[in-house]
């Protein structure tokens, strides 16, 4: 196990080089002076060269890459021009916004995305299994956008029942919170709530039909035991990886959800800085990003290994 | 074999249901207040648009205390604190902290805000402001004579002021309350300079303070409400200031302004009725709010419109651009409502001048050149040009080919020979500095302000209409000159008038197609004495406002 978390772990390592190059020369593509491209050409040459300066670009490229990356492993992500705010500060400032909101959509999607399976599964060829799995085919097809411009359209421009924007942190004020977190949780967790579906449907079909679940059937146990206890935990296996790509979503957050709902998390906080030329906040949350994803990788590797000891053999 | 079809049946009827109701969900969009879509343009209404009998009793009942304003803002500002350099939205959104020492009446004349007297004496080359007493900046540090001193320098420092204090030799603190501003020479823009664009009384203390790059996130000035946070990517709110220096004022608790990236996004927190007004909303959305019936606010008469035309420029007497008849036959060639209706998108009005009708630079007098393709072949056969005889060139951006290939259309229809050029900045170059034969006749975008004229008739003009005529001879340059120069507002007005009179018509320089608004806001109907766009584009009147309901 041991040798396998290392493995792993010297993966990771060497994609997060790789993305933090080509984070790095991300700027250095970009044609005329990437100062003037931030700030605007009406800046004085003193404050651009204070810039310049600041984001090192004066020195060479090598220089360059390197001192950027000394920086962001001692934890310092620079400083966004447009926001006027460190990027460690911006990002520690957002992140909690993304993270509630993706975390709840992600605890929606899979405990209900289990549940509908394990009934699906479990009453297969039923009107119910036909009713849940259209709607599950209906949640993958349909785009979040759309999804979040029919939610704001019936629930708040018709029916006026939920906000159409924002976001309240719980522990500021809890029920406006939760009122202005229902619909981009709905938004955001609709797809994922019929991908596990089919999932756990399509694995647990698997399982059912095993022996060991037959045998336990024929020794009398009663049917919610058998399910639950031989049929569920069994085909939670492949629902694991899955939910490793959701917590990444949750931290990535849903650039889309967010400019709709109007909800300032990182999702939205990359949009401003593709929008605004803003180069440091692009590239530190870039690699940000990118360390988050490769860590949930990991640590997903490592659950699955645990879970499944084939994998640590192979 | 029978459940089988029951479980189709249903996903049938599952799919119509969905489908129903997206339907129904999109189809009811309409239904929003007062859908007549009865609501004309370059009107400001005042008053509910829906009808409802509330809002007439609460109109009748005066302005009620309380209540926050949310508008919903199509940006992120980065400026908010130091306005001046900022251009329209910073200023428009700093307004309910940041006041001015002066604001624009109704007829565009300047009368004293935070300075209660404004005493302008060309004779003797300067201005004297009398500030309001008592009044404090929202640090608590007084707001004086010396304060007035402190933000002008703190503009010139910045190089953001040059522009506007280029006739100024001095000015002072006379008094406590007292500042004199000593010329160099008169021009008829000084008070507006000095009272309006760098009239925005930031606090010198917080300047000082936070130093230039800080004040930009920090809106402290003496208005009726005192900013309470900031977020650069969320909005603005502010509270009310208990201690605004006009008593009984402000009436509302609070003015929220929430920044949105996606119009969709502002347009639903406007509909959801979460923000009562909505800024700077783009044609499309202008054209869905209007047709369902909300509150335009957009006062073209003030505002200044973008004016798109097309210029003649002409350093070639053999061109027939330099004749006089050929520029008429162009102007009359021209289906400039049909250019208005295809190219500015619904939101846009003809107008046959550089100035927008019932502004103070509109001639009633001037009828210009009305679309008459008979009249055009006549012009041109008066020139000596038989049907496709006359040649000309438009120059043209690449992205403008469509409005490009609609006038050449009509030109040809008219007997011209159109050819088209997308080097606009050859063009541009070549006319400096050269004493080659050229011509230019381009398209331009401009606003409908006095101060544009100069790019066209201004002593030397800046660029469109160089050389065509002989401007000295015509006596445009001394038209202009009095206006910028003019004592009195009847001066001025009597030599734009002129201006107009000879530029558009007598000379035909250039070609007015079509305005489009340079801003329009929208209001459900329940926000009074707002005061947008009724006298100026960044004007509005946070202390007076207050919510109907």
């Amino acid at each position: 196990m041991g040798r396998f978390i290392f493995k792993r772990f010297l993966q990771t390592v060497l994609i997060l080089l790789l993305v933090s190059v080509l984070a790095f020369a991300l700027i250095q593509f970009i044609p005329g002076d990437p100062v003037y491209i931030m700030l605007g050409e009406n800046i004085s040459k003193e404050y651009h060269d204070t810039v310049y300066k600041n984001m090192g670009l004066d020195k060479p490229l090598i220089q360059q890459y390197f001192s950027w990356l000394g920086k962001m492993l001692r934890g310092d992500m620079g400083y966004s021009y447009h926001f006027n705010k460190n990027v460690n500060e911006l990002i520690a400032s957002r992140l909690p916004v993304t993270l509630i909101l993706g975390v709840v959509s992600a605890v929606v999607s899979i405990v209900l995305g289990i549940l509908f399976g394990a009934i699906t599964a479990v009453k297969r060829g039923t009107l119910t299994d036909t009713v849940i799995t259209v709607l599950a085919n209906i949640g993958l097809a349909t785009p979040n956008f759309w999804i979040a411009v029919l939610l704001v359209l019936v629930f708040s421009i018709q029916l006026k029942w939920l906000p159409s924007y924002g976001f309240t942190l719980p522990w500021v004020d809890f029920g406006k919170s939760i009122r202005q977190m229902i619909l981009p949780v709905i938004c955001m967790s609709l797809g994922g709530v019929a991908s596990y579906t089919r999932q756990m449907r399509s694995s647990m079909l698997e399982v059912i039909h095993q022996d060991y679940v037959r045998t336990a059937r024929s020794k009398g146990l009663p049917e919610g035991k058998v399910l639950w206890r031989y049929a569920i935990k069994n085909s939670l296996i492949p629902i694991l990886t899955m939910a490793g790509t959701t917590l990444r979503g949750c931290i990535g957050g849903s650039a889309i959800v967010e400019t709709m709902f109007n909800i300032v998390g990182m999702g939205q906080i990359m949009v401003i800085a593709i929008n605004f030329c803003d180069y440091q906040l692009l590239q530190s949350s870039l690699l940000f990003m990118a360390a988050i994803t490769c860590l949930c990788n990991l640590l997903v590797d490592i659950a699955y290994a645990y879970a499944d000891p084939r994998i640590r053999l192979e | 074999m029978k459940k089988r079809k029951c479980n189709r049946l249903l996903t049938l009827l599952l799919a119509c249901m969905l489908v129903l109701s997206t339907l129904a969900a999109c189809g009811a969009e309409n239904d929003t207040p007062g859908s007549d879509g009865q609501q004309s343009d370059n009107t400001q209404q005042s008053g509910a648009q829906q009808g409802d009998g509330q809002s007439g009793e609460a109109e009748a009942e005066g302005p009620r205390m309380g209540g926050v304003l949310t508008i919903a803002f199509p940006a992120q500002l980065t400026n908010i604190g130091f306005p001046i350099v900022g251009g329209v939205q910073p200023l428009w959104a700093s307004k309910p902290a940041i006041e001015m020492l002066g604001r624009y009446d109704e007829n565009g004349q300047v009368y004293g805000w935070l300075a209660k007297e404004i005493l302008p004496d060309p004779d003797n080359l300067q201005v004297v402001l009398k500030l309001q007493e008592g009044v404090k900046y929202h640090d608590g540090t007084a707001f004086n004579a010396q304060a007035v001193c402190d933000v002008w320098q703190i503009f010139i420092d910045n190089g953001s002021a040059s522009a506007y204090f280029g006739n100024i030799e001095s000015f002072q603190a006379t008094g406590e309350y007292e500042v004199t501003v000593k010329l160099t020479d008169w021009r008829s823009s000084t008070v507006s300079n000095l009272c309006i664009e760098c009239g925005t009384m930031i606090s010198p203390t917080e300047y000082n303070r936070l130093g230039l790059e800080g004040i930009y996130t920090s809106v402290v000035g003496t208005g009726p409400y005192v900013m309470d946070s900031y977020d650069i990517a969320e909005g603005i709110k502010y509270v009310r200031n208990d201690d605004y220096w006009i008593e009984g004022q402000p009436y509302l608790d609070g003015i929220d302004i929430i920044f949105y990236t996606e119009e969709n996004t502002g347009e639903s927190i406007f509909r959801t009725g979460e923000a009562q007004m909505i800024f700077g909303t783009s044609a499309s959305l202008t054209n869905r709010l209007s047709r369902d019936g909300f509150e335009k606010i957009c006062n073209n008469a003030c505002i200044s419109p973008t004016m798109t035309g097309i210029y003649f420029a002409s350093g070639n007497e053999d061109d027939p651009i330099s004749k006089l008849e050929v520029r008429q036959a162009f102007s009359y060639a021209l289906d400039k409502q049909a250019l208005c209706d295809t190219f500015a998108e619904g939101i846009g009005f003809v107008s046959e001048q550089l100035a927008v009708p019932g502004s103070k630079e509109y001639n009633e007098a001037v009828a210009g050149y009305p679309y008459d393709v008979e009249k055009a072949k006549e012009k041109l056969r008066e020139a000596g040009y038989e049907e496709g005889e006359c040649v000309i060139t438009i120059y043209y951006q690449p992205a403008n080919e469509d409005m490009f290939v609609a006038v050449k259309g009509m030109l040809e229809a008219a007997g011209f020979q159109v050819e088209g050029d997308t080097r606009t900045g050859d063009v541009s170059r070549n006319m400096y500095g050269t004493t080659d034969p050229w011509t230019c006749c381009a398209f331009f975008w401009a606003p409908t302000t006095v101060e544009t004229w100069h790019l066209f008739f201004g002593n030397p003009p800046v660029v469109y209409a160089i050389d065509t005529i002989d401007m000295e001879e015509a006596g445009i340059f001394e038209c202009y000159d009095k206006c910028l120069t003019a004592r009195t507002a009847e001066e001025q007005h009597e030599a734009m008038m002129e201006l107009q009179r000879l530029a558009t018509e007598e000379y035909c320089l250039y070609t007015p197609l079509y305005d489009t608004p340079a801003l329009i806001n929208f209001s459900n109907g329940t926000v009074r004495d707002h005061g947008m766009a009724e006298t100026w584009l960044c004007e509005w009147t946070p202390e007076a406002i207050w919510l109907s309901e």
